[in-house]
């Protein structure tokens, strides 16, 4: 399994450059705001949503492009390679989440670092503050990222089960409709019903969700910030979840 | 027991038959030329034998095993496209397949890639596709497998890298294995089979012993391939 893993990260390191990249780009971004968020320009609520929903866009799609990028191992010539090694192809699906969290795991410590070098030494806060100030409103621009974010995350989402049941139609049709109609299905039903939690939470008074919760740091839990919460739990469920669903079912022997 | 064993194997891929209740048997220290034009199954059966994908029907045993992860640790396949990890270099290869196969002989590798002009620390990206299909013999033939199987390896490369990877084979190929090549440059490979199978539409049109056939029906591989694909 360490082989593996050891292989994995070194074969995909121009990809996880590329992830790591588009992290930085979305979730390095506002984090200097979560952590000096300043209550006279009313960030204390807006950055800490900001800075989540940035950052789980920025991981999560990330993290989907690797793994889309993983999926052509199925159907490409390196497959072979792979597969023929007297390893299950449960053993490799696992090497490749665990990669995969590795590798978040690591883009998660570079943000860090990055906006902590960003406070201290670059003086960002301030160059952040006074661009946001710009800005009419932090709760729309939050909404407008939001929605943004939302969208990127599903198209990629959509891209991966179209590439996993064209992969899986490819030898064997009737069984590849229903996995596509399962996932197409999960795909329409699952945000429907995390809209509707994060819309009747987001509707609460931040105090509200504060008394429910109790004793926690207020620009972290409030209202908003639970709905992006619950969204990233979500995301990563749905992740971890594809990549799992895909490892069982070629691990079934669809004949791919 | 013998080495390999098919019963009524069959591949269908969709509504196309690729392989049709193949009963064949193979054992161990023979070179078994597989034969046949394109499409005629021959890939599709070393797939299997691989555990590459799994049969529609029939049954493939390999020492009394079906195919599975274990079956893998003593099966070389070779495939005709280029498979290896294109960021790889050369000796990184080595060290791939030594981490992965018990029996992946790392010195054989190294003195194989000596013999055949290949520069160890190039990278596999930058290869010809001659010297692509050398490294692909080449890491083939230094596991000491059981099945050892080599799918067009003459395939899209010139004369004198034919000639190298044939004395490649002849030489290196570890002499307890059984080894199946595929091709359909009959000529080329007769000198060094044992048995021939020729596979036309996924079904076995002949098979037989090389020598039997020149003695018995006095003809080459090349004719008996000709005759009947020839029609």
């Amino acid at each position: 399994m360490m082989n593996l893993i050891k292989y994995e990260l070194n074969r995909n390191k121009l990809y996880l450059l590329l992830v790591t990249v588009i992290t930085l780009v979305f979730g390095a971004l506002p984090l200097p705001f979560a952590i000096n968020g300043d209550p006279e320009l009313g960030f204390n609520i807006i950055v800490p949503a900001l800075m989540m929903i940035l950052l789980i866009y920025g991981v999560g799609l990330g993290m989907l492009i690797f793994m889309i990028l993983q999926q052509r191992e199925v159907w490409n010539r390196n497959g072979v390679l792979l597969f023929s090694l007297p390893v299950s192809r449960f053993k490799i699906f696992t090497s490749k989440i665990l990669t995969g969290l590795l590798a978040t795991l690591g883009l998660l410590v570079i943000i860090v670092g990055y906006s902590i070098l960003y406070i201290n030494i670059l003086g960002g806060f301030e160059i952040l503050k006074e661009l946001y100030a710009y800005i009419p409103s932090g709760f729309t621009f939050a909404v407008v990222l939001s929605v943004i974010g939302e969208w990127l995350y599903w198209i990629m989402t959509i891209i991966f089960l179209i590439v996993l049941s064209k992969t899986i139609l490819g030898h064997n049709k009737s069984k590849g409709w229903i996995i596509a109609l399962i996932a197409i299905g999960l795909i329409i039903v699952l945000p429907i019903g995390v809209s509707i939690v994060s819309l009747v939470l987001m509707s609460l008074e931040p105090t509200v969700s504060q008394e429910l919760i109790g004793g926690l740091e207020a620009n972290i839990l409030d209202s908003t910030s639970i709905s992006i919460w619950i969204s990233l739990i979500f995301n990563w469920f749905m992740a971890i979840g594809m990549f799992i669903t895909s490892g069982i079912f070629l691990d079934k022997k669809l004949n791919i | 027991m013998s080495l390999l064993k098919t019963e009524k194997l069959t591949k269908i891929y969709q509504n196309r038959m690729a392989l049709s209740s193949i009963n064949l048997t193979l054992e161990s220290k023979k070179v078994y030329g597989l034969l046949g034009p394109n499409g005629s199954g021959k890939t599709t059966l070393m797939k299997l034998i691989a555990n590459l994908m799994q049969p529609t029907s029939g049954q493939l045993l390999i020492n009394g095993e079906k195919p599975s992860v274990t079956t893998r640790a003593t099966v070389a396949y070779m495939p005709t496209e280029s498979f290896i990890y294109k960021s790889m270099k050369l000796v990184d290869v080595g060290n791939f397949y030594s981490d992965f196969f018990e029996d992946f002989n790392q010195e054989t590798y190294l003195n194989l890639l000596d013999e055949m002009e290949l520069p160890k620390q190039i990278k596999v990206s930058a290869l010809s596709s001659g010297m692509s299909a050398k490294l692909r013999v080449a890491v083939t033939l230094s596991r000491k497998a059981q099945i050892i199987m080599l799918d067009e390896p003459l395939n899209g490369i010139d004369l004198l890298t034919r000639d190298c990877i044939i004395k490649t084979i002849v030489d290196n190929s570890y002499e307890e294995a059984a080894i199946i090549i595929s091709s359909h440059l009959v000529e080329l490979l007769e000198p060094i089979l044992d048995e021939a199978i020729l596979l036309d539409k996924g079904k076995i049109v002949y098979m037989g012993n090389v020598e039997n056939l020149r003695e018995n029906e006095g003809i080459s591989v090349a004719n008996k391939y000709r005759e009947v694909f020839g029609s």
